[in-house]
């Protein structure tokens, strides 16, 4: 084959542009530590490269989903546990005026202190979230959810509590509605609430009320009346459904309700039975400062203000139990986000290391490569000027 | 001696002659086209006598021209299709360049969009995070409409490079027009002598246009050659060249097609440069700017419907978030009617990135997609009220259309330069669930109602307050009539909206159902917003939005990548064909001056036998001189 003077040099230019291409590519990508610029270089890789940015993307938001939400339940959990301390220092306050050697003055100022509690209670159920909005109040947190009336709590937030999804099929409740906790209690036991009658004459007085079977409570209205060494319960249409003799301390059982009693009671004293009714947590700390401040000059009054007390200390345990459940719950969610957020990090560390693979160069390969090129240049270059140089017309003299 | 002398000065002529032309070979050793030439010596016949044939010396034949007619019709067609993919892979990597480069990716403005939805679902009352997601939208549909800009003043640019193509494959067919002409001449007139540097010139504008276009010849007994292009119109006959001209396409969508004597012909080119522009136009160019468009319609049609289910922070339901998009309809120059087509978007799932033609034919309207040429199949009338749908479009005609109509239909191939945010207002930013439910405290049984879901956002009592009352677990009365039977599970559907409850009601149990306040602190429609991220949308809800993106960006870096390569090999294709052109043609330097040194010797030689055919001449006359 000929070869002709022109091919020759193009030739040798060629491969020097060749090795220089090659090169300038190895050099940009030890200066960016990249192994893909753009799709073209392996559209698969770049692809999956993009789709675990994209992974990785939705992981931090779910990440700082976590965060958001842990930052809130901590502040509600806060509230809570606040809230059982207040309810927690309003038995103690109740139990103390239950104590003897109170005077009037004493529980006059103990109702004073109970009232104060009530307002710190006004005070936690308006609680803001630092951002200017209410922790209580649903999606009304504009504004201040929770007003006392003066016998009742009012609640002007709804129900709307916000969830946060902290993975691909996993939210998490940001809060409570005020209304949940605040108000979702219930007078007496919660399934029903006694109450003596203004007219009792006797000192007899309840020590204890309870449900002792579910299945025969019918959630009716009963009056308990006393004879002589006798009892009788009718219902709500004055019929007589139970009656029998009662001797003080024994358990009286009728519809499944269980009430023990102690003291005399006189001749037509009564205690009603009426189902639970829905009562806010103001209210409850509301009658007991009221109960406080009660007179207790005579047995009678004091039957009253013991079965009062019976009735309003269970309320308040109901209370306690209701916002440590709340509290527990909360609880639960701040260990679900942290498990996510443990989860989503696991995640994250796994997808960067996809992509790293996928996207980062491996610099000795690379280090070596540029040598290769580099010595391969070096030659196309001497070999071009040793064949260059190389004319016949040198020789012609 | 009148012999030698005549021998002497034949080869004296002839070497005089291979020195010229090997003189010619060393001075064109850089001339393009240049094929190297040898001079042809012959052996004159004799004279004959009685005593045998005596030699009359040396003549010149002719002066070859080396070259191989097969070798050079092989370097058009390699020359044809290497400048096509060299033409093609240039855009197609400046393409890939525009959508996947880190700076210019859409991938990472779409991720910050919808980041910034989800922190507004964490906290949908901060007007930083309202703010933030109407910028990043705004910054993402600053960056579409940078993509179709790019890409559409590339489609500009390829325009203006088929013109410069044309005017030169125009301007080369003319000047091979008169080369024909001069080497019929030429060679007429010198005895059908080959016209050597007329031939190269000729070949060399053959390559010329071959770099333009592909095309093939059909030498003549005259020595003109008859140029063709690939599809068989004529450019070149003899001494006549037929130009090609530019024109807008039928539907003046300011597309260029290329014509010939009034006809379009642009199907039927192929190869060289023109090729190449039409090519990566056609197959890389128009996918990508109707996918782009198609994603930005997913993203602009999905956004906003969830969008308009929400209610924003003035307690009103929010309108569109971005300026919802609109196709481009074109009408045939040609058609007789009045209409026009408006085209909208319906299910954005159905919606697939491809033109349409739409005709009107005895039987009704007919849609035909562009890239598959099937038949979609469509409903409605065409009115307002009912447009015709198919193919996930909303087409409505306005005007009168007659029979033969036809209308190109480019539903996505623009929409990513229409991208635009529609909201300023941060506060209109709809991230709250427009209805809110309470259940009242009373209620005894189990159940707890989510938030109310938005089935129908247009419906018009959609905000009414609605009380649900159970009067039973299995039936529940609607503001206080009838009678409604409830099974667990099944949503509670009125006014537009349903609503799940979880645990079973119990008689007595009531709901209200109203409209969500101004101002509101939640979050449902901006984490339905940010969920638009995660969920199925185009393609039937196979692909993501994301994804899309994504399966845009691998589709033109598949182009780029796959027209490299084949760039890569066609070029040592080419290189092959160069060299054996080359080894044929090309001139060598070395060679060159062995061959001087050759007919140098030659010619001193050829001078002796003057000198001594004088010296013969001398002798004589000295001897008979006396």
């Amino acid at each position: 084959m000929r070869v002709s003077t022109s091919m020759l040099h193009a030739q040798g230019l060629a491969a020097m542009q060749r090795q220089q291409v090659a090169l300038a590519r190895t050099q940009n990508q030890l200066a960016s530590n990249q192994k893909l610029f753009t799709a073209a270089d392996d559209p698969l890789a770049f692809a999956a490269a993009q789709g675990l940015d994209g992974h990785l993307a939705q992981l931090g938001q779910y990440q700082s989903n976590a965060a958001a939400v842990n930052h809130r339940l901590l502040l509600e959990e806060d509230a809570l546990a606040e809230g059982v301390d207040v309810l927690q220092r309003v038995r103690e306050l109740a139990l103390q005026a239950n104590t003897g050697g109170q005077s009037p003055e004493s529980r006059s100022a103990i109702a004073q202190e109970i009232h104060a509690l009530r307002e710190q209670m006004l005070a936690l159920a308006n609680r803001d979230d630092g951002q200017g909005r209410y922790l209580f109040a649903g999606s009304a947190s504009a504004d201040a959810p929770m007003s006392w009336s003066g016998s009742a709590a009012l609640y002007s937030g709804d129900q709307q509590v916000r969830s946060v999804p902290i993975g691909s099929s996993r939210s998490v409740v940001e809060g409570d509605s005020g209304d949940a906790v605040f108000l979702n209690l219930r007078s007496g036991n919660g399934q029903f609430a006694v109450a003596a009658a203004a007219g009792n004459t006797g000192g007899s007085q309840l020590t204890a009320a309870k449900v002792h079977d579910t299945a025969l409570w019918d959630g009716g209205s009963y009056t308990l009346s006393f004879g002589v060494g006798v009892y009788e319960v009718r219902d709500a249409g004055n019929n007589v459904i139970q009656a029998g003799s009662y001797s003080p301390g024994s358990a009286l059982r009728f519809r499944g309700v269980e009430l023990t009693l102690s003291g005399e009671p006189a001749v037509g004293d009564q205690y009603a039975v009426s189902p639970s009714q829905p009562q806010d947590v103001l209210a409850l700390v509301d009658k007991l400062a009221r109960l406080v401040e009660q007179p207790q000059t005579d047995a009678a009054q004091r039957g009253q203000w013991q079965t009062q007390l019976q009735q309003g200390l269970t309320e308040l345990e109901a209370a306690q139990s209701h916002f440590s459940n709340l509290r527990a719950g909360v609880g639960l969610r701040l260990a679900a986000a942290e498990g996510a957020a443990t989860q989503l990090g696991a995640q994250q560390l796994h997808a960067q290391e996809a992509l790293s693979g996928i996207r980062d160069l491996d610099y000795a390969e690379a280090a070596s490569r540029l040598q290769q090129q580099l010595a391969a240049l070096e030659a196309a270059q001497q070999t071009y000027v040793r064949v260059q140089g190389l004319s016949l017309f040198d020789y012609l003299r | 001696m009148a012999d030698i002398l005549s021998i002497g000065s034949s080869a004296l002529l002839a070497y005089s002659r291979a020195l010229s032309t090997t003189s010619h070979n060393i001075s064109n050793v850089n001339t393009p086209g240049y094929s190297r030439q040898r001079v042809e010596l012959a052996t004159p016949p004799g004279a004959g006598s009685g005593s045998g044939f005596v030699g009359s010396g040396v003549s010149v034949s002719t002066v070859a021209r080396l070259t191989d007619g097969l070798v050079n019709t092989r370097l058009l067609g390699d020359a044809s299709a290497y400048a096509r993919l060299d033409v093609y892979a240039g855009y197609a990597s400046r393409v890939d360049a525009q959508l996947s480069g880190a700076d210019t990716n859409l991938a990472a403005p779409l991720q910050a969009f919808f980041g910034a939805a989800n922190t507004l679902a964490q906290n949908p009352t901060s007007p930083a995070a309202r703010q933030s997601l109407i910028g990043s939208a705004e910054t993402l549909a600053a960056m579409f409409n940078d993509s179709q800009a790019q890409l559409d003043s590339m489609d500009a640019e390829i325009d203006a490079r088929v013109r410069v193509t044309v005017d030169d494959i125009n301007r080369i067919g003319s000047a091979l027009a008169q080369l024909n002409d001069r080497i019929a001449l030429a060679q007429g007139q010198f005895a059908r002598q080959p016209a050597n540097d007329l031939l190269d010139q000729r070949d060399q504008l053959l390559q010329d246009l071959s770099e333009r276009i592909s095309i093939s010849t059909v030498m003549q007994d005259d020595g003109s050659l008859n140029v063709f292009t690939a599809g068989g119109q004529a450019l070149v006959l003899g001494a006549r060249s037929t130009p090609l001209a530019v024109a807008g396409d039928s539907y003046g969508s300011g597309r260029l097609e290329v014509t010939q004597g009034g006809a379009i012909i642009t199907s039927q080119l192929g190869g060289g440069a023109l090729g190449g522009l039409l090519d990566v136009r056609r197959e890389v160019l128009d996918p990508a700017r109707r996918e782009l468009g198609w994603v930005a319609a997913g993203i602009a049609e999905t956004f906003n419907a969830q969008h308009a289910q929400g209610l924003d922070a003035y307690g009103e339901l929010g309108g569109s978030f971005f300026t919802p998009p609109a196709g481009t309809a074109l009408a045939a120059t040609s058609n007789s009617g009045t209409a026009a087509v408006a085209l909208g978007f319906g299910d954005v799932a159905a919606l697939r990135p491809d033109d349409y033609d739409l005709r009107l034919l005895g039987s009704g309207w007919q849609l035909t997609s562009r890239s598959t040429g099937s038949v979609v199949a469509l409903t409605g009338t065409g009115s307002s009220s009912d447009p015709l749908r198919g193919a996930g479009l909303e087409l409505t005609v306005s005007g009168s259309a007659v029979v033969g109509d036809r209308f190109l239909l480019q539903p996505t191939a623009q929409l990513a330069g229409q991208m635009s945010v529609t909201i300023s207002d941060p506060m209109r930013v709809a991230a709250a669930s427009p209805l809110r439910v309470t259940a009242a405290i009373g209620n005894t049984g189990s159940a707890t109602a989510a938030t109310p879901t938005v089935l129908d956002a247009g419906s018009a009592s959609l905000l009414d307050p609605v009380n649900i009352e159970f009067t039973s677990a299995s039936t529940y009365q609607i503001n206080g009539a009838g009678s409604y039977a409830y099974s667990p599970g099944t949503p509670i559907a009125v006014n537009g909206w349903s609503l799940s409850l979880s645990g079973t009601p119990a008689a007595g149990d009531r709901y209200a159902i109203a409209r969500g306040a101004s101002n509101s602190g939640d979050n449902a429609n901006a984490k339905a917003l940010a969920g638009i991220f995660t969920r199925g949308t185009l393609d039937g809800g196979r692909s993501t939005l994301a994804q899309a993106q994504t399966a845009l960006v691998a589709d033109a870096g598949l182009d780029a990548q796959q027209s490299a390569l084949r760039r890569n090999a066609q070029s040592a294709v080419l290189t092959q064909a160069r060299n054996e052109r080359e080894a044929i043609s090309g001139v060598n330097l070395d060679e060159e001056a062995a061959d001087l040194v050759r007919f140098q010797q030659a010619y001193q030689a050829a001078a002796r036998v003057i000198q001594v055919a004088d010296t013969l001449f001398q002798t004589l006359l000295q001897a008979t001189g006396r």
